[in-house]
């Protein structure tokens, strides 16, 4: 077999692995951010799409979830304006996963933050990610992860106050 | 308990709660191959494109610019906050197109000699005051126009805008300026550790890398709808990335 034939080969097992570990988490982590189960799911396929279409890159950083993530965050956001101009719902999307939510007044205010500020506290305490990793899946510093998080914790705690 | 542990039990909680849809490998392998094929197409034919114009360039008058390498792919990108327009340009090798940005383009370094970006934005409002910019957003808001944001940018900024001046990208009219960052400026000092221009229709904003870098931006309106192009760079960037640079910006081409 062509050496060039086999690496290819290789790749494409080694993105099946990835796809098959990481997905699920990718997929619940953007859930959460965007609050929007249906947009999520959506956002990580054309995120894996787009990982596969340049694996031979994408294999080679260091934190490639958080990429995935960054990815299915921003196409998730374009497409979510845009579809907000374009149809008229009958019901917010989160109302769906409202009965299945074990901190109601948690997830309320977790709503009330940005979805930058979400994005920051679900890959801090969902995905378990370091300040370094939250930087390099936001392509933001590792201080300004870190004093999003502050903020958000902040306002968090302010609005669980007020909701007292 | 601490927040930090409700939070993180409430995520874990609601995240094991979410039924995730059947993976469909082969979908999203079929989908990817497929816009790999068209991608090198399309870099084929722009390729094509670009060195029958540079042979015609040459058979017809001297080169007066910088030699520069043949682009090698295209990128399309959309203004952070928008879903149109598409922006297409040339990449010369070495640049890449960092999809995850969704609207940037860079060559990937830390050195501020070849420190370059590429990008596009719209922008929702200005801070007056980018170091300490906590509720210094401007009050009312900058007006849609690109004379608005041209006139906020040069009037709020003082010394850190250039004034406006009349330019045209790619047959579109609009302002060119150039932004810069104060040199004498520790960003640790700043809320947040953020130097901020200004924020764009996803809710976030424009931060920068770091002191004394320099943006151009064109201000523009794209039929009825006010765009900003923008390349940043630091004062140490070597000739040949400037050049690469100017190519770059010279190749965009927008599609309303």
């Amino acid at each position: 077999v062509l050496p060039e034939v086999e690496a290819e080969r290789l790749r494409q097992r080694n993105f099946a692995d990835f796809y098959r570990l990481r997905r699920a988490p990718v997929y619940r982590a953007l859930a959460m951010t965007l609050r929007d189960e249906d947009l999520a799911a959506d956002a990580v396929e054309e995120a894996m799409t787009r990982a596969y279409e340049r694996w031979r890159s994408v294999s080679r950083y260091a934190n490639q979830e958080g990429w995935i993530y960054r990815v299915g965050l921003n196409w998730a956001i374009s497409r979510g304006r845009k579809a907000r101009r374009e149809i008229v719902t009958d019901r917010p999307p989160e109302q769906a996963s409202e009965d299945r939510v074990p901190d109601p007044d948690l997830h309320r205010v977790l709503g009330e933050l940005s979805v930058q500020a979400r994005a920051v506290v679900v890959l801090r305490h969902y995905l378990d990610m370091s300040y370094d990793q939250i930087g390099e899946a936001l392509q933001i510093p590792p201080g300004t992860a870190k004093s999003r998080l502050h903020y958000a914790t902040v306002e968090l705690r302010r609005l669980l106050e007020v909701a007292r | 308990m601490s927040l930090d542990t409700r939070v993180k039990g409430h995520l874990r909680e609601a995240g094991a709660r979410l039924s995730v849809p059947p993976p469909d490998l082969e979908r999203v392998a079929s989908r990817g191959r497929r816009r790999r094929i068209t991608k090198v197409l399309a870099s084929g034919v722009a390729a094509a494109v670009l060195i029958v114009g540079a042979v015609v360039l040459a058979q017809t008058q001297p080169s007066l610019v910088p030699v520069v390498d043949q682009p090698t792919s295209t990128a399309v990108i959309i203004p952070w906050g928008a879903t149109s327009p598409e922006l297409t340009m040339l990449l010369p090798d070495g640049w890449e197109w960092d999809e995850a940005d969704n609207g940037l383009i860079r060559q990937a370094s830390e050195d501020p000699a070849t420190f370059v970006m590429v990008g596009s934005s719209t922008v929702a409002n200005i801070w007056a005051d980018r170091c300490q910019w906590t509720g210094t957003e401007l009050d009312p808001p900058v007006g849609p126009t690109v004379d608005d944001l041209a006139t906020a940018f040069a009037t709020v900024w003082g010394p850190g805008a250039t004034a406006p001046v009349d330019a045209v990208l790619d047959g579109f009219a609009g302002k060119h300026m150039v932004l810069t960052v104060p040199t004498d400026i520790d960003f640790a000092d700043c809320d947040g550790g953020e130097f901020r221009g200004w924020s764009d229709n996803t809710g976030c904003c424009r931060y920068y890398q770091g002191p004394g870098q320099i943006e151009e931006v064109w201000i523009l309106d794209v039929d009825g709808d006010r765009i900003l192009v923008r390349t940043s760079y630091f004062p140490e960037l070597s000739a040949q990335a400037r050049a690469e640079q100017q190519q770059v910006i010279e190749s965009i081409h927008i599609q309303p």
